[in-house]
């Protein structure tokens, strides 16, 4: 922190001080993720010095790592020539990112400035939607043609691999423009002048479509330990690409977004410490209500047993404990085969493995609480009486078993009506949880006591 | 994806019957290795060992650490000394590590038998890092040049390292002692002048993370920098190893699933849903659901006293689930999302001020719009209850949901101040307190304005 102070101020003196050379040193000297949050600072005339004076690439990184807010204040003041200039360094992945936050009159004015080449491109991946390989991928990419040699393409390296985004991997194409393989720069360089790229070059390669999901792409990124990916269309026509950089937001994205949807939360688009309260309030609501309202079940089960509470009034004393032990037990359940969705491909078909599963560990868990309950009780509040212990801790049993079988098994069930079992299945569990506990402890209770 | 169509176990295991050598290798040439593998494995162990004295031995060797640990083993058992040693040969040091550190006792020493010296040596110093270490993540084979050397002489050492590197997307720079002083990318070396000096072109300021780091905070390295590969280096600062993304990504999926495990009251398992053992399994749930429950005692003290009071309005009984839960829920929702956000490095420490006002503003904005919906829901759905009854009933709720929240905020910064995981220790204690509060709010509320 206060190292990041120092540079600040440093940062502030040299603008003051119009130091050029100095800065451009500074510039040239730290990360670019950490100079674009020491600019975030800035104020924006300060920030306009800066953009100026750096060298062009650099300009274009760190506008691409700024903050929303200040880059719509800089779009407003720059004149259309400074933006060209710009926008002209970005790659186009990442402009199209930038622009996808813009508000619509800005993003036009943004489109109004850049070269037609570049419009051509931006417009293209627009037109994909969102959340497809297609908005996400680059059309920075580094092609050969099969039948080229090695120094051939060496030399087409040379010329045009600074606009490529990654040089990792180089895309065979045929004259057709079909993808047929894939070369990686070491490889070209430890082979011979004479040879031709068809006959080093990886024929298994993977490649993914344009309208596929972005979570399906970082899962496969991530299966095949892949840094690029090749984009096509239906045909096998080399239209872009992924890199594994972008693919790394999306995976912590993606699993920030079960985390949230497991805890009743809808998605939030932006980080939670840039979202406004209103809008997390609203992120939140939804399922604060529905869940609320759902309890009404809950209450119907209790009013319609309200002679059997008034008749043995000890019988409330456990309601909380019966039913946040049956709440646990099954969200526990729901976590692991949700996650085992995500994560292992469990589907519909392992339902009789997982129930078997599930069974086999409710009755051990349910087990030891059971004996664990029958001694607190007697323990703790001796004064109930050994019967009342015994029908609160069968219940605890039972409901731990319903509780895991309707935990682990609701989010395959969500996957048959094809919906996402962590949106489905974690806020209907502790409803479900819920009655099932209630239902479970009064049948008992009634059974027990002849009531 | 086109292409996993046509490859199957059985034209495998019918080419390896008929001995047909020419197509077996040319589907090992053809298919991806991953896809290779997962068919393989699956194959009968005869087969396997049969494909892998016929195949070449890179390919092999890929092939190999791809496999599930239950059919390495089966190998190495069936494996002469020498073929463990060949194969092993062509694998990355970390992944070599990786098989080993999953072996039983018997077949570990097998192998370290079989190898070379030169190889248990890179084996040992890499398994005897801490788990979830960067030193465990590392790999050693690396390019390393120095910062005397041209750019000329440069090229010349990746030709011969690069062959056995991992990466050579980009390549460290060390001085005389072993420091770590810079990153050169290949692009630099082959198109900038050759007998200029590396220095002249290196990247200076370089991220590295220590041997000791903690894998979520280089995960976050990763993510924040936008990194293929992120260099290791000792306490001296020597240059010691190399992480790369594609093990990152396989330990990101690691973390998520053990802070969900963990926020939902789990002890994190480590293997998979269907692999992991039904005693593992109730070992990793049974503590919690433990003292969960055992901590409910108090909640079953609370109503036992305020029982005469539940006795003379009956219908105070049936909201008790509903205000437990409602405020429950909604400190659930703001821990988790504090949880996540500190886990990916949004939040910290130094932040406990701004979280704690936006869940205030944001408990106000929920607590009055649950306030609304729940005195509606109470005059639709039975239990039909008086108006000041359902009016004490919101209240309760609104309080105790303001107060959830704010629990939900400020628990997570306290297991930080106590240096303990925010996932593992906040959720469950969450829960208790809030049960209690609730109830607590509720009777006394009804004593307040109700009389009894």
């Amino acid at each position: 922190m206060n190292e990041e102070l120092i540079l600040l101020n440093e940062l502030q003196e040299l603008i003051k001080a119009k130091n050029i050379l100095k800065l451009r040193e500074f510039f040239d000297e730290y990360n670019i993720v950490d100079l674009a949050e020491l600019v975030n600072e800035l104020e924006t005339a300060e920030i306009i010095f800066v953009l100026k004076t750096v060298p062009k690439d650099i300009t274009g990184q760190i506008f691409s790592y700024l903050d929303n807010d200040v880059i719509e204040k800089l779009i407003t003041v720059l004149n259309s020539d400074e933006i060209r200039v710009i926008l002209n360094s970005l790659y186009s992945d990442d402009l199209v990112d930038f622009l996808q936050e813009l508000p619509g009159p800005l993003a036009k004015k943004v489109l109004s400035n850049v070269s037609l080449q570049q419009k051509q491109i931006i417009n293209n991946l627009l037109s994909y939607q969102e959340d497809t390989a297609g908005s996400i991928m680059s059309t920075s990419y580094l092609e050969l043609a099969a039948n080229d040699t090695v120094a051939k393409a060496m030399e087409k390296i040379k010329h045009y691999g600074k606009k490529a985004e990654t040089l990792g991997k180089c895309f065979v194409l045929d004259d057709k423009g079909l993808l047929i393989g894939t070369i990686s720069l070491r490889d070209i360089l430890f082979a011979q002048n004479d040879n031709v790229v068809a006959d080093l070059m990886d024929t298994g390669y993977i490649s993914v479509l344009t309208s596929n999901d972005n979570e399906m792409v970082a899962r496969i990124m991530q299966k095949y330990d892949d840094t690029v990916i090749a984009v096509t269309d239906a045909e096998q026509h080399m239209l872009g690409i992924i890199t594994v950089d972008d693919v790394i937001d999306i995976i912590q994205e993606e699993a920030t977004e079960d985390i949230h949807k497991m805890a009743a939360i809808s998605p939030i688009e932006h980080p939670y410490i840039e979202t406004s309260p209103l809008r997390i309030a609203g992120s939140r609501l939804v399922w604060l209500m529905l869940l609320m309202v759902s309890y009404a079940l809950s209450s119907i089960i209790i009013t319609n047993n309200d002679q059997l509470l008034v008749a043995v009034p000890t019988l409330i004393t456990f309601i909380p404990m019966l039913m946040d032990t049956s709440g646990n037990a099954g969200s526990q359940a729901s976590a692991m085969v949700i996650r085992g969705i995500t994560v292992d491909n469990l589907t519909i078909h392992d339902f009789f493995k997982v129930l078997f599963k599930e069974l086999s560990i409710a009755v051990i868990c349910g087990a030891i609480l059971f004996v664990i309950n029958v001694l607190r009780i007697v323990i703790f509040v001796p004064n109930v009486g050994i019967s009342m212990a015994l029908i609160v801790s069968i219940s605890v049993f039972l409901v731990v078993i319903l509780a895991k079988l309707v935990g682990g098994l609701l989010p395959l069930l969500a996957l048959v009506i094809k919906m996402d079992p962590a949106v489905l299945a974690s806020p209907l569990i502790t409803t479900a949880c819920d009655a099932i506990s209630l239902i479970t402890y009064f049948s008992l209770a009634r059974l027990w006591l002849g009531l | 994806m086109e292409t996993i169509k046509n490859l199957n176990a059985d034209i495998i295991n019918e080419y390896i019957e008929k001995r047909k050598l020419v197509e077996l290798r040319e589907i090992y040439n053809e298919f991806n290795i991953v896809d290779l593998a997962l068919v393989t494995q699956d194959l009968p162990l005869t087969n396997i060992i049969f494909l892998f004295r016929i195949l070449p031995k890179n390919i092999s060797g890929q092939l190999f650490s791809y496999f599930s640990s239950e059919v390495q083993g089966e190998l190495i058992t069936g494996f002469t000394d020498d073929e463990i040693q060949v194969m092993l040969l062509n694998m990355y040091a970390d992944d070599m590590a990786d098989v080993i550190s999953d072996m039983p006792a018997n077949l570990i020493k097998k192998i370290l038998m079989s190898v070379t010296k030169e190889q248990r040596n890179k084996i040992n110093s890499l398994l005897s890092y801490p788990e979830y270490s960067a030193g465990s993540l590392m790999n050693i084979d690396y390019v390393e040049l120095k910062n005397t050397d041209t750019l000329a002489e440069a090229l010349k050492k990746i030709k011969i390292r690069g062959k056995v590197a991992e990466t050579i997307s980009v390549c460290y720079v060390t001085d005389h002692s072993k420091c770590l002083v810079g990153s050169i990318s290949p692009e630099a070396i082959l198109f900038e002048n050759a007998s200029d000096l590396i220095t002249e072109h290196m990247e200076e300021h370089i991220s590295s993370c220590n041997t000791f780091d903690d894998q979520e905070d280089i995960i976050n390295i990763f993510a924040k920098y936008d990194l293929d590969v992120l260099p290791v280096v000792n306490n001296d600062n020597c240059l010691i190893g190399i992480i790369t993304i594609d093990d990152i990504m396989d330990v990101m999926e690691e973390e998520v699933t053990e802070d969900i495990q963990k926020m939902a009251a789990i002890r994190p398992t480590g293997g998979s849903y269907l692999d992991t053992s039904v005693l593992d399994m109730v070992k990793s749930r049974v503590p919690w659901l433990l003292i969960l429950m055992l901590s409910a005692t108090f909640t079953g003290m609370i109503l036992q006293n305020y029982e005469d009071k539940l006795l003379i309005i009956p219908a105070l009984t049936a909201f008790i689930p509903m205000i437990m839960g409602t405020s429950g829920n909604a400190g659930n929702q703001t821990a988790v999302m504090v949880i996540r956000s500190m886990a990916i490095d949004e939040i910290n420490i130094k932040d406990y001020f701004k979280v704690f006002i936006k869940e205030g503003q944001i408990a106000l904005i929920c607590g009055s719009a649950l306030f609304v919906v729940a005195l509606l829901r109470i005059l639709i759905f039975p239990p039909l209850v008086s108006m000041p009854v359902a009016l004490v009933i919101c209240l309760t709720l609104f309080i105790s949901l303001c107060i959830g929240k704010l629990l939900g905020a400020i628990l997570p910064f306290i297991s930080l101040i106590f240096k303990q995981d925010p996932a593992a220790t906040t959720t469950p204690i969450l829960t208790t307190i809030i049960d209690i509060v609730s109830l607590v709010i509720y009777f006394e509320l009804c004593v307040l304005f109700l009389g009894i």
